[in-house]
């Protein structure tokens, strides 16, 4: 039987961006222990030779005309921007050296 | 004493309206001042948008003074749930993360209703991005059940399924990844319809799984829920994932003899762990229809029981992707302490993601690593085909599925927060229609004795919403009551 640990859920956090405190790591490490039990049932299932289904739609290769549209405006698309210069979204500085501030 | 409009029907409304007996303003102020007085105590509106609905009602009342065309929803008062968007308002999805979010555009949804001349009276409350089954994981605030104060709406679109039920909208939109319209309807005692996947646009939703979202109308009435879809479905540029299939007039569905139409009642349904007062109701419900001339028949669904598990596998993964996007970078709520880019991911989500959405998120992220993807990812993707292949087999000896929405009515708040797999199991019998991609409908069948509405599950072939409607237009006149309106309000 598949389990997890805490250091795992603390992986699994970190690929998935959070930060965990002590109480939610091991809140989360029982809860998905339950909730992998409960996955075995689909062990039980022969899907051998099966193929998956991937998606819910029965269309194909939907194409649009190749033609220009009007995109959203700078201040439109900048609006929810926690942070922008009114060109660029900004973040903090990622590559470290000479400060050209 | 004449009936007040709210609480007349979305077709009763906008008759009225194409035929100046009412002017679409005082509509519209009926619903508003049923809302000042009520949802206090419901709690369904997080945002009311009562002077632009008025300005929209006059507009349409000065169409008809014209005798200009009105549309098809004319003067009929809409809820969205939090995570449709709207250029009017915020879309938060009911999550700090998107607490100031204001879209740029509308939702294709929302277009169509407004082009129809449907009028917006606000935004209502749902889970966190749409993941829960009670409402209770919003992250704005708590709505009851209108039916009982100490009970769920049931969720995650439980806002709208309260507001239509308390009457302060004749109409809402809703989303379902699983059961999240279904659901709701049925702890609220409304209808809930989940289309064909594709039938209405995606464009503009919050998505939280791309394979399983749908968006839907939640209704008082069979009837309405017609009219809404007549507006709402039809393929979008918008959406390459939408339908083109041509879309009838689902009214025309309503009526229909139903003698001859063969019910199937699958075994392993009746066998779970019904709560007794539901199995009666839809047992009544099922007699109905055999006296009415339609063939009850035994049938199987063998992957009822893992249709849920390849659900949980396949929807957490697909979330854990796609919700990657609320890291506040370009949109969200950015963390102000956040130094570095690192930060910014961490800190921001961990602030603005409530406990239940990290925790599918983490749990997606586990089954999409390493060998999980093929094990868990893989294999539910594989589950799924079966459980596609399951329905169509059952949809070869019936025209219809039935069963119950939910194993149990409306639960107190806080009875399943501790415990997810309870929670989960609310989808038992609803996400499979997800998976398969078929329509469904949950309809009110009866009251417990302690006064809490009990949902009526059907389910019909892919691209056969009007025998799903028809079926359930038959049962609505003749299921001998009215659902009403809660005593509390």
């Amino acid at each position: 039987m598949e389990h997890v640990t805490e250091q795992d859920i603390d992986h699994y956090a970190s690929l998935s961006q959070f930060q965990l405190n002590d109480d939610t790591r091991k809140r989360f490490t029982k809860e998905i222990n339950q909730i992998l039990d409960f996955l075995q049932i689909l062990q039980k299932v022969d899907t051998e030779s099966i193929a998956p289904t991937r998606h819910g739609t029965d269309r194909v290769n939907v194409f649009r005309d190749d033609v220009i549209q009007d995109p959203l405006p700078h201040a439109e698309v900048f609006k929810n921007s926690p942070l922008d210069d009114g060109v660029f979204f900004l973040v903090p500085r990622i590559i470290e050296g000479e400060d050209n501030s | 004493m004449k009936t007040p409009w709210y609480e007349k029907t979305a077709k009763e409304i906008r008759d009225a309206v194409h035929q100046g007996e009412a002017s679409a303003l005082d509509i519209v102020n009926s619903f508003i001042e049923h809302a000042d007085a009520v949802d206090g105590t419901v709690g369904a509106y997080t945002q009311r948008w009562s002077e632009t609905a008025r300005t929209a009602a006059q507009r349409i009342d000065e169409k008809i003074r014209k005798g200009l065309p009105a549309g098809a929803l004319a003067g009929v008062p809409v809820a969205l749930k939090e995570s449709i968007c709207t250029s009017e308002g915020k879309t938060t999805g009911a999550s700090k993360m998107l607490a100031d979010y204001r879209s740029p555009f509308d939702a294709t949804a929302v277009t169509r209703l407004q082009q129809a001349d449907a009028v917006f009276l606000g935004k209502v409350n749902m889970d966190e991005i749409g993941l829960g089954s009670s409402t209770e994981t919003s992250a704005l605030q708590r709505t009851t059940n209108p039916w009982a104060p100490d009970r769920v709406p049931g969720g995650s679109s439980g806002g709208s399924a309260a507001a239509v039920a308390s009457g302060t909208c004749a109409l809402a939109l809703g989303t379902d990844t699983g059961s999240s319209i279904r659901q709701p309807a049925s702890f609220c005692g409304c209808i809930g319809f989940k289309p064909t996947y594709g039938r209405i646009s995606r464009l503009g939703i919050i998505g939280i799984a791309s394979s399983l979202d749908h968006v839907g109308p939640l209704a008082r009435t069979v009837e309405d829920t017609a009219l809404a879809l007549n507006v709402l479905c039809g393929e979008d540029k918008g959406d390459p994932t939408s339908s083109d299939r041509p879309v009838p007039d689902f009214t025309r569905s309503l009526g229909r003899d139903i003698r001859g139409l063969r019910i199937g009642v699958p075994k392993e349904y009746l066998a779970s762990d019904l709560d007794a007062e539901v199995r009666q109701y839809v047992e009544k419900a099922l007699d109905q229809f055999r006296n009415a001339g339609a063939e009850i028949v035994s049938i199987s669904l063998p992957c009822t029981g893992y249709d849920a598990a390849a659900y949980t596998v396949i929807s957490t993964a697909e979330m854990s992707a796609g919700l990657a996007r609320l890291d506040g970078v370009r949109y969200g709520a950015r963390h102000p302490e956040a130094k570095s880019v690192p930060d910014v991911y961490v800190m921001s989500k961990s602030a603005g993601l409530g406990t239940e959405v990290q925790r599918r998120i983490i749990l997606g992220t586990y089954f999409l690593s390493g060998k999980n993807r093929q094990d868990y990812f893989v294999k539910a993707q594989q589950v799924r085909t079966v459980v596609k292949k399951d329905f169509q087999n059952a949809f070869e000896q019936c025209d219809i599925i039935a069963g119950a929405t939910t194993a149990t009515a409306a639960f107190p708040f806080g009875s399943k927060s501790d415990n997810p797999l309870e929670m989960y199991a609310c989808d038992q019998f609803t996400v499979a229609a997800n998976l398969a991609s078929h329509p469904a409908l949950s309809i009110p069948c009866g009251k417990t004795a302690a006064g809490l509405p009990i949902g009526l599950h059907l389910q019909a072939r892919s691209y056969d919403e009007e025998t799903l409607l028809g079926a359930a237009f038959y049962y609505e006149q003749h299921r001998g009551f009215e659902m009403g309106f809660p005593s509390i309000l």
